[in-house]
């Protein structure tokens, strides 16, 4: 499990961005953006800035981790460029392991990281063996050691797919700039949200564990956007 | 920290009543204070700070009530960034930082990490000081208490966390402290954090179970059974408090449940006799009743408490709490006196214990307290220490004989 100890809690947010190349132009420039606009806009809420850590993982023809767990001040946005198939399978399980290696957890000694929250975003099908990493992903979630959400893409995406790997599906309808900087900002509420409530809620909310309730998530950015229920 | 399983070590610190079974040591004696954390410096002044409300900056030349012995004078910055030795040349905020190698091989990049200081530079620029809207069940958010009895004294301080004042929330801690004969007795609560009432089931909870407590010491003990007096006055300060809260819920409408009022609750008894001091405690929830004794042996009194499932918060008013009672009362008879006796939410005691220091760390740091002329006051300008990811309501009681004059 996690390496070592960490000088204070944190809040580990993995975002799993397709950049397969059916995301080549607006929407791969888009989605640079809004990695961006996501720093900037969680550097205004010092919870944030004290808790959250993010890594990035990307996938179009391989699959990386553009950047590893940083926290949010030393954080730069990376710079995707699109191209190929969809190697989902392979983010999944770079994440799976990057959940192994990085995250703390809270024993009866020790108290570790808060629960991670993982955005899984996608505007089409897998194009590799992702069901075996997805079921391992999806069992955290029923441990209640990870928060996922997916959110979809486009018309080419497919929602049961996406719902084999968390129950929180939001679907995107187009990959406009426009959608893409609501989608950042709702994101950036949505980890806003878990760092306010992390720092007082009672008898830790370490990754081993959980407080009962399922996090709250902002509605919605707007039309173009739903959940699936 | 598990106090409740015996094990042979020599020299634990309490004998559990009517049993021989030693309180196993959980901490080694503190022969000189914790080198863990250097705190001869005062944090780097950023330029922005002077904008901000002084509640919770550093004044290393705050000089609140203490007489200088020892030598961390002043509310300590609780910096552990210090201490960390990261891999990487350390970077500033202003300079570029390296870019992840590129998408070629799978090998992970560095990882660059910053000072916990820098990161608390930036987010002291962000913090708020917001006053709550709703004019019901006002709470202050900073509040004291002192009671002297005459060799010990027992003092109290409760402030309103980061987190609440951001959110023009109010403090959802609370305490109570009381003087029964020859009973100093204390309660700590910390209302849920999810819950709109919190604050004022943790303030009826907290005040009834010291009623309650109050009452039942001031009776001589039937068949003159100390320990099962104790043991029963706790069992019922915590089922009054329940009665209180739900009480109050029902007091409120129908539009209310009594898991509104949900807080943690923990209980001290404390009596200096002729013989060993005797201690009775009681703890549902979270937070912690510690003691340090005059050998310096520290340990941890009773046990913090978690749901059926692990990281589930548990409430007073919690379903799986009732007919529980029983287990969370706890008679001790200490072997020798004690230095200090703590009573703490875990929005003190989480950044301490177990995760980033030891118990003698935390008594460390809290032991001007004892020569403070106005110890209340040295407790609540100690309650403003600076630490990154805490941002919770902080309360703590303390107990501690009086210095002699």
């Amino acid at each position: 499990m996690g390496s070592g100890r960490q000088t204070s809690r944190r809040l580990p947010v993995y975002i799993l961005a397709d950049r397969s190349g059916s995301m080549a132009g607006e929407p791969i420039v888009a989605v640079n953006q809004g990695l961006q606009l996501l720093k900037n806009d969680l550097e205004g809420e010092p919870r944030a800035v004290e808790t959250v850590w993010i890594s990035v993982i990307s996938f179009g023809g391989q699959a990386q981790v553009e950047v590893p767990l940083t926290e949010l001040m030393a954080f730069n946005a990376p710079t995707l460029n699109a191209e190929g198939s969809t190697p989902l399978g392979e983010a999944l399980r770079l994440l799976n392991r990057s959940i192994d290696n990085d995250i703390i957890v809270t024993t009866g000694v020790h108290t570790g990281d808060y629960k991670p929250l993982i955005f899984i975003f996608t505007d089409g099908d897998p194009t590799d063996d992702w069901r075996t990493p997805a079921r391992e992903l999806k069992q955290r979630t029923q441990a209640k050691t990870a928060n996922i959400i997916a959110i979809g893409c486009g018309p080419s995406v497919n929602v049961n797919n996406l719902k084999e790997i968390t129950e929180s599906v939001m679907l995107m309808e187009n990959a406009t700039s426009g959608s893409f900087t609501s989608l950042a900002i709702w994101m950036s509420q949505s980890i806003k949200g878990v760092s306010m409530k992390a720092g007082t809620m009672n008898s830790s909310t370490g990754s081993s564990g959980a407080p009962p309730a399922p996090i709250d998530l902002p509605p919605p950015p707007g039309p173009g956007f739903k959940i699936v229920l | 920290m598990s106090t409740e399983s015996p094990n042979d070590s020599s020299g634990g610190i309490a004998r559990k009543t009517n049993k021989e079974v030693n309180i196993p040591l959980v901490e080694p004696s503190v022969e000189e204070p914790a080198a863990s954390s250097s705190h001869n410096q005062p944090p780097k002044q950023s330029g922005s700070s002077d904008l901000l409300p002084t509640q919770y900056k550093q004044n290393p030349n705050a000089n609140i009530g203490s007489t200088q012995k020892s030598a961390s004078q002043t509310p300590v910055s609780f910096e552990r960034g210090q201490g960390t030795k990261p891999q990487l040349p350390q970077q500033t905020l202003s300079s570029p930082k390296t870019k992840p190698t590129d998408n070629v091989t799978q090998s992970e990049p560095p990882v660059v990490r910053l000072l916990d200081e820098e990161v608390l530079q930036k987010s002291r620029s962000l913090w708020r000081e917001v006053e709550p809207k709703d004019m019901n069940d006002r709470v202050e958010h900073v509040a004291t208490d002192h009671k002297i009895q005459d060799g010990m004294q027992i003092v109290a301080a409760s402030r309103r966390g980061k987190s609440h004042a951001q959110d023009g929330k109010y403090r959802e801690d609370a305490f109570s402290l009381a003087i029964s004969g020859d009973w100093l007795v204390a309660a700590v609560a910390d209302g849920a954090g999810s819950k709109p009432m919190a604050r004022v089931g943790a303030q009826v909870a907290s005040q009834a179970a010291i009623d309650h407590l109050c009452q039942t010491l001031s009776k001589p003990p039937k068949d003159d059974d100390t320990i099962k007096h104790l043991r029963g006055a706790l069992t019922g300060a915590l089922v009054h408090a329940l009665a209180c809260v739900s009480a109050e819920a029902a007091y409120r409408g129908s539009q209310v449940d009594v898991n509104d009022f949900a807080s943690t609750l923990l209980l001290l008894a404390y009596r200096q006799t002729s013989g060993n001091p005797l201690v009775g405690i009681a703890q549902i929830g979270d937070g912690g009743i510690a003691a340090m004794l005059k050998s310096g042996q520290c340990a941890l009194l009773g046990k913090a408490d978690h749901g059926k499932f692990a990281g589930e918060a548990l409430f007073l008013t919690s379903g799986e709490t009732m007919l529980t009672w029983v287990n969370r009362v706890q008679i001790l008879e200490l072997t020798e006196p004690v230095h200090l006796v703590l009573v703490a939410t875990d929005g003190v005691l989480d950044d301490f214990t177990p995760s980033f220091g030891t118990l003698a760390n935390l008594f460390h740091e809290i032991e001007p307290i004892r020569e403070a002329t106005a110890p209340e006051e040295w407790l609540s300008s100690w309650l403003t220490y600076e630490k990154r990811s805490s941002f919770d309501d902080r309360t703590m009681a303390v107990l501690f004989p009086r210095s002699m004059s």
